[in-house]
């Protein structure tokens, strides 16, 4: 009985070990095949001019389209942070001195940045890799083909260039609805005065806060478009394969942004 | 004229095709039959490169299309269209955009010109005036025509069809074969026709090609192929049960 018992557990922790080697492989797989997707998306980024009407619509969805999320997002990340600042600080005395620096700060390094990119790697992410994906099981792509269109200039270049140069700009406009969101709790909740909050900001505040902010949300941006389109091109099989795909692209993403963040935050931050 | 010379092509261990040898010959309407699964719309692809062989030569002219870099490759699916069996129509855009997409991307007609080329395209394919239309918005009949009106587009020297009637009744099959052979008398294209619906095979076709377990098993006329004593061919153009071909096809081959 016991060594059937020892039989059978150690053909579940093979099993195991298996399919966490198979979807460990995938992941880097899919990393790795993501770069060669940027490769060659930039190459194609000499079409940018002949491709401007695409390369438009695709900012206007990413970004413009975007707005109502981050809105929510951005003010309640920033009504959040003051709450918390408001409780952690309420141990040092008045709020009043660090509520700007604190929560500004860490709006503009890291929560601006990554909840935004968390975000949208959900909105735009799954739904590049959802419309690629679906053109690609209905045969749209290899329509595209074989009118001798190239379905990489054509469909990821200019989702990729839109989610570069977008992200940056939503997270300029996520930084100053948080802190806007943070000011408001602060003024209602902790008694701190607009023009406290701002002073306090204005005096810890580094360039290089903004600058590392603004370089994440460009990888950031970057990384879920790349992501997004080499879900889309690799899906297969008919509805559950987009299923699956819009699920990868928003897991891959997700963990492309933490990585970057990390990344960026150790190299700029020292 | 096309020749497809000893074509392996292997999904996983599944063996597909298996020596395909074939002559398409210019001008002429090719339909290539046999059963569901055989290796007929895998073979349409590797003519058009979306599938490369794994072993075996497909010439165009000569040129071995697995051979050519994907500028040249370009050049020569310029002068070709594929009707896709479900359409593939691009569905973000309307049937306009649809059919204008490869004039804009490879010509520099005026916006003028191409709205003058679309609604002669839709004139000849019955479907005047649905421009605006979104592909959701037509009938699976529709969708084809839509389909081969962008194949045309390019003006095509050839054009290939993945089972065009597949999931027609039979007046818009009859439709669509008179329509193949109306455009392969017009614009003397060489047409490629994948079916396995021989009414239409007898109808349409100058040659017929039989595909079985991934082999040409049979090349000639309709009139041939109505005539042959192959039992294997016989069967399959009869829909009979009985037979050397057995009902249900094993995984690969």
């Amino acid at each position: 009985m016991g060594l059937i018992k020892r039989i059978i557990l150690r053909i579940a922790e093979l099993l195991i070990l298996d399919k966490l080697g198979r979807k460990t492989i995938e992941f880097f797989t899919g990393m790795g095949e993501s770069f060669i997707m940027l490769y060659f998306s930039f190459i194609n980024t000499r079409y940018i001019f002949k491709d401007r009407k695409l390369i438009l619509e695709q900012m206007v969805t990413v970004g413009y389209n975007s707005i109502p999320l981050v809105v929510v997002t951005a003010t309640f990340a920033g009504m959040v942070s003051a709450v918390q600042a408001g409780y952690q600080l309420a141990d040092f005395g008045s709020p009043s001195v660090f509520l700007g620096s604190t929560t500004s700060r860490a709006i503009v390094i890291e929560l601006g940045p990554v909840l935004t990119a968390l975000v949208l790697a959900g909105r735009f992410g799954a739904s590049i890799a959802a419309e690629i994906g679906t053109m690609r099981v209905t045969e749209q792509i290899d329509a595209l083909e074989t009118m001798a269109i190239n379905p990489v200039r054509y469909l990821a270049t200019p989702r990729i260039i839109a989610g570069t140069v977008m992200m940056p700009v939503l997270v300029i406009f996520a930084d100053f609805i948080a802190v806007g969101g943070t000011m408001f709790i602060g003024y209602v909740s902790l008694d701190v005065a607009p023009e406290a909050y701002l002073s306090s900001a204005q005096r810890f505040m580094e360039l290089n806060d903004i600058l590392s902010g603004l370089v994440k949300a460009t990888l950031f941006g970057a990384s879920t478009a790349v992501i997004g389109c080499y879900v889309g091109f690799a899906t297969q099989g008919g509805a559950e394969g987009v299923g699956n795909a819009t699920i990868r692209a928003f897991v891959l993403s997700s963990a492309a942004i933490l990585i970057n963040d990390y990344l960026v935050a150790s190299i700029l931050l020292r | 004229m096309i020749r497809i010379i000893d074509l392996y092509k292997y999904f996983r261990k599944n063996r597909i095709l298996a020596g395909v040898n074939l002559d398409i010959e210019p001008g002429k309407i090719t339909s290539i039959v046999g059963r569901s699964g055989c290796g007929k719309s895998v073979l349409l692809k590797h003519i058009v490169a979306l599938l490369r062989p794994d072993r075996g030569r497909i010439l165009i002219r000569n040129e071995d299309i697995s051979e050519l870099s994907l500028k040249e490759l370009y050049q020569v699916r310029k002068k070709m269209g594929l009707v896709f069996q479900n359409g593939a129509l691009f569905d973000s855009m309307s049937v306009y955009e649809n059919l204008t997409l490869g004039l804009r991307e490879h010509t520099h007609m005026t916006e003028k010109e191409m709205q003058k080329k679309a609604s002669g395209l839709l004139e000849m394919v019955g479907l005047p005036g649905i421009e605006k239309y979104k592909p959701s918005e037509l009938s699976g009949g529709m969708r084809k025509r839509v389909s081969l009106a962008r194949a045309l587009s390019m003006d095509p020297q050839y054009v290939l069809y993945d089972e065009p009637t597949t999931g027609l009744d039979p007046i818009m099959s009859a439709i669509i074969d008179d329509l193949i052979i109306r455009l392969n008398n017009e614009l003397k294209i060489t047409s490629i026709v994948v079916t396995h619906d021989m009414k239409s095979v007898y109808k349409i076709s100058d040659r017929v090609a039989m595909l079985h377990y991934g082999v040409v098993r049979f090349v000639g006329t309709p009139e041939e192929l109505k005539a042959t004593t192959d039992p294997v061919v016989r069967q399959f153009i009869e829909g009979n049960i009985e037979g050397p071909i057995r009902p249900v096809l094993k995984d690969g081959l």
